[in-house]
């Protein structure tokens, strides 16, 4: 049992600095941020941690994917009710569907590469950025990513793809 | 194709440059989260063992009530000594007899009781 924590532990760590990136790149808040890294451990330890060590990357993964889409969707529905009168109609439509709003490039103050990057992915739709995060970070396979986000791997190619061209397009106007 | 290779290694040098410094709060954050998830595990563990123990331990008070209760009916009639179930048939062959088996067991009484006294007078 102690061999079982410790590698549940180191496993836990070996990933939770990517988790709270992604989830900050998500949510914007630390604090919200940390809450859902924390929310995703404690449902892997207590519902997955007798599975095989080799399973626990993938299931972490889908459980910190789902509860990023949950907190927009409870974000979401937060703003339906209490923030409705501050939005236009345009605005009034979930963050999960939103496809195509990228965001302005100009208010990017960092010069920097990195800097220009990590905004770029931050201002991604969530399901582009968590599939593109998935994919390019991560490591994971078109079939994997689309197991972990319960899309299909047509959907998949078509967020990373996306993602990758506004990437593009953000560095070439960055060079330029 | 290159050009895609070298973009993802940007993009992936530029994420992982970004959980190097996380703030002290954050890694304590984080740290107090892992805490949180192997106790959560340890607990979840601990608890269905001591469920099933509790269970074996009901599982024997019943089996041991379901053997003692019938075990007990069983022997109980048995509990009765042989005088008394020799008694309670003398009682209940008495109760049947009319007057003149009662006569005869007078006689017998009393032969039985001149035995005796020849029994003490061939004795002395």
């Amino acid at each position: 049992m102690d061999a079982l924590v410790i590698t549940l532990e180191t496993f836990l760590q070996s990933v939770e600095k990517q988790a709270f990136r992604m989830a900050m790149l998500a949510v914007h808040k630390e604090a919200d941020a940390l809450d859902i890294v924390q929310d995703s451990m404690i449902k892997l330890a207590t519902a997955y941690s007798e599975r095989g060590s080799s399973q626990w990357r993938p299931l972490f993964f889908t459980i910190l994917n789902n509860c990023i889409t949950d907190w927009h969707r409870k974000e979401t529905r937060w703003r339906r009710w209490f923030v409705r009168d501050h939005l236009d109609d345009d605005q009034d439509e979930s963050l999960l569907e939103q496809e195509d709003d990228f965001g302005p490039i100009e208010q990017l103050q960092n010069d920097q590469l990195s800097g220009q990057i990590l905004a770029v992915i931050e201002s991604l739709p969530i399901k582009q950025q968590q599939c593109f995060l998935l994919r390019c970070w991560e490591g994971f396979s078109v079939q994997e990513t689309a197991e972990v986000m319960s899309i299909n791997t047509g959907s998949v190619k078509t967020h990373y793809h996306r993602a990758m061209q506004k990437i593009q397009a953000v560095l070439k106007e960055g060079q330029q | 194709m290159k050009n895609n290779d070298e973009l993802n290694q940007k993009i992936q040098k530029a994420l992982n440059n970004s959980t190097q410094d996380l703030p002290e709060h954050i890694t304590d954050g984080l740290l107090q989260a892992r805490k949180k998830a192997l106790a959560a595990q340890t607990t979840k563990q601990a608890s269905p063992s001591s469920y099933r123990a509790w269970n074996k331990e009901l599982m024997a008070i019943a089996a041991c009530i379901s053997l003692i209760v019938p075990v007990w009916f069983l022997s109980a009639p048995e509990s009765k000594s042989p005088i008394e179930v020799q008694s309670m048939d003398l009682m209940v062959s008495f109760a049947e007899l009319d007057d003149e088996e009662w006569e005869l067991v007078d006689d017998l009484e009393f032969a039985l009781w001149l035995s005796e006294q020849n029994q003490l007078e061939a004795e002395t």
